[in-house]
């Protein structure tokens, strides 16, 4: 064996899995700690609708989050609210995904045609739209409460998955259109037009598993915006429902409380919030590196 | 700049830190205020403006559109009413020169004015002002809250001549001498206006910022004694937490609807009174019972005696409720001090029995509740988990105000409940809660008492006040039975003051009044 040929035989024994900074590992630590609350809190904990204790206990050995001020054991609300957030955010950028993808690779297929235009000015009319104020106009005309759609029933929960899927659409489907517009310029594109490969087969089969990389590492992002989305929607009255709890409903009925004292009850949601979004920017902007120094 | 420089040590950074740690501790700990003084050292002033944060000020300033607390705090000082209540809470004459003559029949009702009486644009009040009044909350049409209880019992109103007014009725409605304590009485010219309003109280409109701010300013010609006081401010402090700052602040000198849970924290302060009263707020259930599973007797008994009330009372109420019984409350005639039907504990086994009387089996029913009422919404959670043990499941459906309404109206509910304040309007009587309940009214859904229609009708009718709260009694204990009206608890009207303030009439409190007019501040 030649000394080259022993060194690349070497390297490719000897490659190392990228290394995180310390900034993504941080971010690690975060999103793994908020997973294992919201996956793990729930199973170890009480029942987060029933009366464990007094009111606005502080926290304790039996309560370790303290209890609220209707005598709910904090910490099986915080698990059972961050799991709900959790289960919203990812089914929100899932839901939005499943329209956006396939809109971005049309679009950016015909890229430059009529059926481009179409698709990214109407999604960009869309995107014109703040959340909230859609949240307002959609919430005030359905209710916030469940909601029979013919055979359907629509609980808040279904209502703030969809509606943050509708406002995620333009920023997926713009993603998705960029990479596809980049990947049809490329040789084997045309050269499958050439050898008669069907248009759908080249966008299904050829194009998306080279787009979705891009996209997926962007829907990521997004689930930390989803959960504080959510968490917003719920502070607001408008998401998730009492007495089932969520981050945001949670806090929204704690922010009166701090005056007597009761610190946890806001603080500790709010941390979790905030750790949480942190953890996943951090995380976002690791991968967001790692992968520009792959190329 | 280097961390390892001269002109930045180590120590000079954690000397930094301290100080803005310090100063931080001393910032959250000058929160409590101490500005006020023992209530013995000072001496009540002429003088001044006083000022009440509440939650909102209406939009309507004309106290005949809405018989909300809001628009009835802020427009009480500017008008009067034909009878009113004294210290000892006696009805006495006020704008009326004596007690009306009923004839034999009892259909018409003649009302002499008290002369030399004027508003505060200097027209004098005649009867043409008060019959306008009368005919206008008597016209199904007219947009007032007032139509509840006048618009199907007053035939007619007229003034026959300048003191002179007589009321035609349409059945005999003694509980009318009642109303017209809190029938405020407005100069005809302003019946239908609605940002504004015109009395012969002691104070009149000044300024006003919709929704945020009303200000009151001295009636110089009122006809009566004169105010100590020179303005009356209204402030609207949304945010309950605020207004108790506020408070303690001294930016406010009253504060009402005082979250119950606030009660302990406030009484520690030596500069703050809080009264904590029994007045007409109760709190309403309302069962759909032409359907299941509420159309069974037996299941509505069940869940009464499965409600959580002293879990209600303590931790939604901080103790400052009472447990509830019948639909009637301590501050309403018809109360039943004595009554015990249902423990304020889940009484499970009786629940039980009850649903295997009912050949209920598993009940699961939706609670409708609105989202306005932050206690209403903590009690439904709370009451949720007591019926949990009884094996009855309960989903709560938590909407908004207006939707809630909506629903109520067209009976598109299980249950529901509400808050009702009726003490401004209605004063010590239980008209506007027993109403619902008749067979007749539109709002009933499924409810039918003959007994409780003869008692009810029996009670609107008479003059007498002792018959017709004998009357109310017993259809207190029979809606109680009947479990068709099962407050949980009977909410208190919480307002907290300033010590550096004329302590509120207790008696004028117990009526969901705010006796702003009658305040004075001290120095």
């Amino acid at each position: 064996m030649s000394n080259a040929t022993a060194t690349v035989a070497t390297r490719r024994r000897t490659r190392r899995a990228p290394r995180l900074s310390p900034l993504g590992w941080t971010g690690l630590v975060f999103v793994l700690a908020f997973a294992l609350l919201a996956v793990v809190g729930p199973l170890i904990a009480v029942d987060p609708l029933a009366r464990t204790g007094g009111p606005l206990e502080a926290p304790s050995g039996a309560h370790w989050f303290g209890t609220d001020n209707l005598g709910r054991d904090l910490f099986a609300r915080t698990a059972d609210g961050a799991r709900l957030s959790l289960l919203v955010a990812i089914g929100s950028v899932l839901a939005g995904l499943l329209v956006a993808v396939p809109l971005g690779l049309l679009a950016g297929y015909h890229g430059g045609r009529w059926i481009d235009d179409a698709i990214m000015r109407t999604l960009e009319a869309l995107q014109a739209l703040p959340v909230f104020i859609l949240a307002l106009f959609i919430l005030g005309m359905l209710g916030n409460g469940e909601s029979q759609w013919g055979p359907v029933t629509v609980g808040p929960a279904a209502k703030v998955v969809l509606l943050l899927a509708l406002s995620f659409l333009p920023y997926f489907a713009r993603v998705a259109r960029a990479a596809t517009l980049v990947e049809v310029q490329e040789e084997y594109v045309n050269c499958l037009r050439v050898v008669g490969v069907p248009r759908w087969r080249i966008v299904t089969v050829e194009l998306l598993p080279n787009v979705l990389p891009p996209v997926l590492v962007q829907a990521f992002l997004w689930v930390g915006i989803a959960i504080f989305s959510e968490s917003a929607l719920s502070f607001l009255g408008l998401g998730i429902q009492p007495p089932d709890p969520s981050l945001g409903n949670i806090l929204s009925g704690a922010t009166s409380y701090l005056m007597l004292g009761a610190w946890w009850f806001s603080i500790i949601p709010g941390l979790v919030i905030l750790l949480v979004t942190i953890g996943i920017n951090l995380l976002g902007d690791e991968v967001d590196r790692l992968l520009g120094n792959g190329r | 700049m280097s961390l390892t420089s001269s002109s930045f040590s180590r120590r000079r950074f954690l000397a930094a830190i301290g100080l803005v740690g310090a100063g931080t501790a001393l910032a959250a700990c000058g929160g409590s205020d101490s500005s006020g003084g023992a209530a013995g050292n000072l001496t009540p002033q002429q003088g001044g403006n006083l000022l009440i944060g509440m939650p909102a000020v209406s939009d309507y300033l004309n106290p005949l559109v809405a018989t909300t607390s809001a628009v009835a705090w802020a427009s009480a000082p500017v008008v009067e009413s034909l009878y009113d209540y004294d210290e000892s809470m006696k009805s006495v004459p006020l704008l009326a020169a004596g007690e009306p003559e009923i004839s034999a029949d009892g259909l018409t009702w003649t009302i002499t004015l008290k002369e030399g009486v004027k508003f505060s644009n200097g027209d004098a009040l005649t009867a043409e002002h008060v019959a306008a009044v009368l005919k206008h909350v008597s016209n199904t049409k007219a947009y007032s809250d007032w139509t509840t209880y006048f618009a199907y019992s007053v035939a007619d109103a007229k003034a026959t001549d300048a003191l002179t007014v007589v009321i035609t009725l349409a059945a005999p409605y003694g509980i009318l001498r009642s109303l017209l304590n809190n029938l405020p009485i407005v100069h005809k010219d302003f019946i239908d206006k609605t940002d504004t309003t015109m009395g012969t109280g002691p104070f009149v409109v000044g300024s006003v910022a919709q929704g945020q701010k009303v200000e009151l300013t001295r009636n110089a010609g009122y006809h009566g004694e004169a105010p100590a006081l020179e303005k009356v401010t209204f402030t609207a402090i949304p945010d309950a937490a605020t207004r108790t700052v506020s408070l303690r602040s001294g930016e406010i000198h009253v504060m009402t609807d005082v979250p119950p849970d606030n009660v302990a924290l406030l009484k520690k302060e030596s500069a703050i009174n809080v009264h904590v009263v029994a007045a007409p707020i109760s709190i309403l259930s309302y069962f759909n019972a032409k359907k299941g599973p509420f159309d069974n007797v037996k299941v509505r008994q069940a869940l009464a005696h499965s409600m959580d009330r002293a879990g209600v009372n303590e931790v939604v109420y901080a103790g400052t409720a009472g447990i509830g019984q019948g639909p009637a409350g301590p501050a309403l005639e018809g109360h039943n001090p004595d009554a015990a039907l249902y423990s304020g504990t889940p009484d499970v086994d009786k629940a039980k029995a009850l649903l295997a009387e009912a050949g209920a089996g598993a009940v699961e029913f939706t609670l409708m509740v609105s989202s306005s009422s932050k206690e209403l919404t903590n009690a439904a959670q709370v009451l949720v988990e007591g019926w949990k043990q009884a094996g009855i499941t309960c989903k709560l459906d938590i909407i908004d105000g207006g939707t809630w309404i909506s629903r109520w109206m067209a009976g598109d509910y299980q249950m529901a409940m509400s808050s009702y304040s009726t003490g401004v309007s209605a004063g010590k009587t239980a008209f506007p809660l027993f109403s619902t309940y008749v067979s007749t009214n539109a709002m009933n859904y499924g409810y039918a008492n003959a007994e409780v229609d003869k008692l009810l009708g029996q009670a609107w009718a008479t003059s007498s006040d002792e018959e017709r709260t004998a009357a109310c009694k017993q259809a207190d204990a029979l809606l109680a039975a009947d479990a068709i009206a099962v407050p949980p608890v009977y909410p208190s009207l919480i307002i907290a003051q300033r010590t550096d303030v004329t302590a509120l009439d207790a008696g004028q409190l117990s009526l969901s009044r705010l006796p702003a007019a009658g305040a004075q501040l001290m120095a």
